[in-house]
């Protein structure tokens, strides 16, 4: 009892249910004391952005779904906490990350386009 | 208004070139059941639309398809990459190169360009929706005769992703079928089309 009042940590709580089942729902389980390299940066916005799109089609015809649009709410915030995260430290992926990223040059020509080796 | 976003909606990777899968697949840039006839006829259905619900799932899946025409093309591009000479005569590629080169360009795999006559905007939500469904189901037809001919596992997972993407959208038109119902049944079903008659 003790001890899972200790393990009520967000991240390290193996034996809670509730926990497991949101790390199951939610597409974009990441560890955030160890900082993504860009491969799983990438895949991380890939599959928050996935979630994304998902959501938004479902939505368009459920509009009052009231866990839907909660599961929406949380995925588009990861999704443009990371697409900022992405933009910083390798250019921007969206126009609306480009500010930060790009003061010296302009990056979003920089980086190989989706389609090309290298690309996202 | 559109962004574009600098990445595949899914990752496409491909280390193989393949010129005569390339030329199977293009069917779906610029064929009849490809990706840019769905994009348009969902985009061009859109404005007359009188159900805001189905205004909004026609805008996004008229988006989402222009994201999985970007990624068909990727894998026509890295199935076509650095071919020499030899390469392209030897794979039956020559008829293609010598109009294209290696750029991309949309046509059905027969070779017959892309047209707006492969589908209609009619102006009638019900028989709208209908074109939708079918287009749905024969883009999802299309991929499975893809996935049955492609052997690189690097080609069919995301071959196998966009045809995911053609059932979810069916369900999504199927939801606003019954909505566009829903709504009818509520004042004269059939009487009237409610995209002209007031």
């Amino acid at each position: 009892m003790n001890n899972n009042m200790m393990n009520n940590g967000m991240y390290n709580n193996n034996g809670n249910n509730n926990a497991m089942n949101r790390r199951r729902r939610d597409m974009s389980a990441r560890t955030p004391d160890q900082p993504m390299n860009r491969r799983q940066l990438l895949n991380h916005i890939n599959q928050v952005s996935f979630a994304v799109d998902e959501t938004k089609l479902y939505l368009d015809t459920h509009p009052c779904d009231r866990e839907a649009l909660a599961y929406f709410r949380e995925m588009s915030h990861k999704r443009n906490h990371a697409l900022k995260e992405y933009a910083e430290a390798y250019g921007p992926l969206t126009i609306d990350t480009a500010a930060e990223s790009c003061t010296e040059r302009w990056n979003w020509i920089n980086e190989p386009w989706p389609w090309q080796e290298g690309g996202c | 208004m559109w962004n574009y976003e600098k990445r595949l909606q899914y990752p496409v990777k491909i280390s193989q070139t393949n010129p005569q899968i390339a030329k199977i697949i293009i069917t779906q840039f610029g064929g009849p059941d490809g990706e840019l006839g769905a994009s348009m006829r969902y985009l061009a259905q859109r404005y007359t639309m009188p159900y805001k619900e189905v205004t909004g799932i026609l805008t996004d899946i008229g988006t989402e398809e222009l994201a999985h025409l970007e990624m068909v093309c990727a894998i026509v591009y890295q199935l076509t990459k650095n071919l020499t000479p030899e390469e392209i005569e030897r794979s039956g590629f020559a008829p293609y190169y010598v109009d294209h080169t290696l750029a991309l360009w949309p046509q059905a795999a027969s070779g017959t360009p892309w047209s707006a006559t492969t589908f209609q905007s009619k102006g009638d939500p019900i028989t709208d929706l209908h074109e939708d469904l079918a287009a749905e189901q024969k883009a999802r037809t299309t991929y499975d005769n893809i996935l049955r001919l492609v052997k690189d596992p690097e080609v069919a997972d995301p071959i196998r992703f966009l045809r995911q993407r053609e059932l979810v959208h069916y369900q999504r038109f199927g939801e606003s079928l019954r909505i566009v119902q829903e709504k009818l049944d509520s004042q004269n079903f059939y009487a009237f089309n409610p995209e002209f008659d007031k």
